[in-house]
């Protein structure tokens, strides 16, 4: 196992500089002038030009990915052109907080919903319940998150806030980025339950998909392990029907859910690009959005790299959670 | 059935809470998008300036909302009889936000700031506006309190220019202090100080209380970026926000019905276009301008794209720049013509192109209307109209290509004086940036300069007059529509727009 993990972690450079080196390309690939849009529209050629030349859009093309990349390597995401002398690092520092929250938002939201689903459905095989848990996940999974986000918004418009972050006339104190903690630090009820408040119909949104997905590994890996020996003997020894299903059962189910949660994560993390956009949600994804308007290469290319990190990161930590799941890999004796 | 309940309750619980902004001194001010520097002299565009306008003053302003100068930080001004040279006596007694005092230095540092290119406080990105300023030679103190500009030529315009965004005061020790950093810690002397600048989220203004003109009546406003402009008026009806200053033409008579908003128009220097290039057939033969325009019914475009609310252009300087000048005649809308100007062209194929951006802008909201509306009006004289769209960063480059077909722009004009209009859109310097017909026609250039250095009313008049008549005879592009301002406001708030500034400070609690 250590040995995987070790792997895994040689193998993260390569990972993120197979994404550096696509966003680099396939930036300068899309058309855009990035110093007519620092310098806007109405500058005169020979500012355009200047700006060409002192940003090092002139170069050759080499040259401009070799300056990127040693950058890069001395852990400097660059800055913004636009927004002047702004690192993009203190930019994603900003967002990245936001998305993770809508992230996990949605994670426990499809962990819960899913999970209950995939279980009933398993548990109560063949009957209603399982095909109206199987229905919802099949439409989960079908749907595009941007028109289940404008159905959501028609919906529940006249309850729910259904864009932005926090109400405009709240003005939060910023401490770690995380508006549910900064606002519960500040220990302002109201301001706190704004903030959750506007969470919620964008993180049903993203939680959709895995939702679905939850929904159906639980079943199937519910089905396989119901089948089996053991719950068989543990039914014959009387043990209620709860403790069956919840302890012995789910527990050996849970590892292919776990490798799940991994993957999807990468999911929600792409999903939040879609579901930022719908919800005006401050965060990586109308980052990214934006950045690629302007064509601000630097930025485009932090954000994604950071979010690669962050889904790499992540796979890792599931691999982790094997070895408290799963005793035979714990000690060592994987035979799976 | 319990937790379904629960469900709702909860929800109900949370909806309840979003009613009702924390502060209610505070005003609540939805745009499209946020500043991008809050550096006079980076500012780019309106977003840009929105704030800077209010956060610092300039030397001269327009009076009220009429488009006539009248000092602000200096008291007076005088031009010399050879126009080469600007004095103004300064307003003594002001301080910066930082409690400097306003100064000759200051305004010597601001201008130099961005005209000298080794300036040690030059800003990171170039100033965009500069080259409205180069006819200044150099900005000299005459004293604490008087500040003398020599031109390097004499200039109508530079009055007018000395208004826009670069030539906000700065504060010199602020700049000096904060270096690379001043477009987030910006400070002028204007009615609003920065409170704090959150990123894509918020801009928090508070009043100046030692603002040395009469003092903004509301406390407090906080500038938010809301993209979408449905969602914004949203807001707007329910309170969240008291001004969205991009609702759609579409939203107008909504606002205008619901007891909660009203809606403030102003005319603005806003003008639509469409163009053709002049080095490429068929766009280079006059017949085929002159059929594309008598097809053209401006009326029905802006009813149909416009919602009405524009008005049809018969020259691109609106008519309000346009006093004492030649009469500007509408463009004529005749069918039968237009295909008899079509027929004297000899033309490969039936298909012509327009190019055209997917994006909004002030002066075509909503482009592919305007795009349809041209394809089916020529497809009436037996054009058949290819219409391709860009996005924003593809489309600033294709219209500058020189193989480009037709296309479609607009201006937003920086200053009231039909020069703004003439020199960048249409004389021949102008062919490398916005002159995207690259009409490059002596007489026009000639009348054009001149007119930029006669300091006389009439015979400036005369200039322009000659300008117009060579743009209509050759018609390198032709006028769409005016296009208005319009703001959406909650009843409980006063604000009448400019036609050009932009000022947070004007508004007030409805009484």
């Amino acid at each position: 196992m250590t040995a995987i993990l070790l792997r895994r972690l040689m193998f993260l450079p390569v990972v993120l500089w197979a994404v550096s080196f696509i966003v680099f390309v396939l930036m300068r690939s899309v058309p855009g002038d990035p110093a007519t849009a620092i310098a806007g529209e109405k500058a005169p050629l020979e500012v355009r030009e200047r700006v060409r030349r002192e940003r090092g859009f002139d170069r050759p093309i080499l040259v401009q990915y070799g300056l990127y990349m040693s950058r890069l390597l001395r852990g400097d995401l660059g800055e913004s052109y636009k927004h002047s002398s702004e690192k993009v690092r203190d930019q994603i520092a900003r967002k990245l907080p936001h998305t993770i929250e809508l992230a996990v938002a949605a994670l426990i939201v499809a962990l819960a919903a899913g999970l209950t689903l995939g279980i009933l459905s398993a548990v109560y095989r063949g009957r209603w319940i399982d095909y109206a848990s199987m229905t919802v996940a099949l439409a989960g999974v079908s749907i595009p998150v941007f028109w289940l986000g404008l159905l959501l918004i028609l919906a529940f418009s006249s309850v729910l806030p259904v864009s932005g972050n926090l109400d405009p006339g709240y003005i939060p104190v910023n401490r770690t980025g995380f508006l549910l903690v900064d606002t519960l630090l500040m220990g302002d009820g109201a301001m706190f339950r704004d903030a959750l408040a506007h969470l919620v119909l964008p993180a049903l949104a993203l939680a959709t998909i895995p939702l679905a997905m939850i929904a159906r590994i639980t079943r199937a890996s519910m089905l396989e392990v119901l089948g089996s020996d053991y719950i068989r003997t543990a039914k014959a020894k009387g043990v209620p029907p709860a403790g069956i299903v919840l302890r012995h059962a789910l527990r050996n189910a849970a590892l292919p859910i776990v490798t799940l949660l991994g993957l999807e994560f990468g999911t929600l993390l792409g999903g939040a690009v879609l579901t930022e956009t719908v919800f005006d949600w401050d965060g990586m994804g109308t980052y990214i959005l934006i950045s690629v308007r302007e064509t601000e290469y630097e930025s485009i290319g932090g954000a994604v790299l950071v979010l690669a990190f962050t889904f790499v990161l992540v796979n890792l930590v599931t691999d982790l959670l094997y070895l408290f799941i799963d005793p035979r890999i714990r000690h060592g004796q994987a035979q799976t | 059935m319990t937790r379904i309940a629960g469900c709702v309750l909860l929800l109900a619980a949370l909806g309840s809470c979003s009613d009702g902004a924390a502060d209610p001194t505070a005003l609540i001010w939805a745009r499209s998008a946020d500043s991008s520097t809050l550096d006079p002299a980076e500012v780019e565009w309106g977003e840009d300036a929105k704030v800077v306008q209010s956060l610092y003053d300039t030397l001269i302003t327009y009076k009220g909302d009429t488009v006539d100068l009248e000092p602000k930080l200096a008291e007076r001004w005088t031009v010399s009889p050879d126009g080469k040279t600007l004095s103004f006596d300064l307003r003594k007694g002001v301080v910066f936000h930082d409690g400097t005092p306003f100064d000759s230095a200051a305004v010597v540092f601001t201008f130099e700031r961005f005209l000298k290119p080794d300036h040690p406080q030059r800003p990171r990105n170039p100033c965009p506006y500069g080259s409205n300023f180069n006819d200044i030679d150099k900005v000299e103190a005459d004293g604490p309190n008087r500040v003398v500009f020599t031109l390097k030529r004499p200039s109508v315009v530079l009055l007018y220019n000395l208004t826009l965004y670069a030539a906000h005061i700065v504060s010199p020790a602020a700049a000096k202090l904060h270096g690379a950093q001043f477009a987030v810690h910006p400070v002028g002397t204007g009615p609003y100080r920065l409170s704090r600048w959150d990123r894509d989220v918020r801009i928090v203004l508070d009043r100046n209380d030692s603002y040395w003109g009469p003092k903004p009546e509301i406390p407090r406003v906080i500038v938010v970026p809301v993209k979408s402009p449905q969602t914004a008026i949203e807001k707007l009806k329910k309170g969240e926000v008291q001004v969205v200053d991009h609702p759609t033409l579409a939203d107008v008579k909504t606002l205008q019905e619901d007891a909660r908003t009203k809606v403030d128009t102003e005319t603005s220097l806003t003008v639509s276009y469409l163009g053709f290039n002049l080095k490429k057939a068929p766009y280079s033969d006059p017949h085929f301008r002159r059929a594309v325009s008598l097809a053209l019914d401006r009326r029905t475009l802006n009813d149909l794209a416009y919602h009405g609310l524009a008005e049809p252009a018969a020259n691109l300087v609106p008519p309000a720049l346009w006093k004492n000048a030649c009469p500007t005649p509408p463009y004529d809308y005749d069918l039968d013509k237009a295909k008899a100007e079509l027929a004297k062209v000899t033309l490969d194929s039936k298909e012509v192109e327009l190019i055209h951006m997917t994006f909004s802008r002030p002066y075509v909201p909503e482009p592919l209307r305007v795009a349809e509306f041209v394809k089916d009006q020529l497809r009436k004289i037996g054009l058949e109209v290819k219409l391709t769209g860009y996005d924003k960063a593809a489309y600033d480059q294709k219209y500058k290509d020189p193989d480009h077909p037709m296309y479609l722009l607009g201006w937003i004009a920086d200053i009231p004086d039909p020069d703004n209009f003439y020199y960048p859109l249409l004389h021949g310097d102008s062919k490398n940036d916005m002159n995207a017909s690259f009409f490059d026609d002596p007489d026009f250039n000639a009348a054009v300069k001149a007119a930029q250095l006669e300091g006389d009313a009439g015979k400036r008049a005369a200039l322009l007059t000659t300008a117009y008549g060579r743009y209509r005879e050759v018609q390198p592009t032709l006028p769409l529509v005016f296009v208005k301002q319009v703001i959406g406001l909650s009843k409980r708030v006063d604000y009448n727009m400019h036609p050009i500034e932009y000022r947070f400070y004007a508004a007030s609690w409805a009484k």
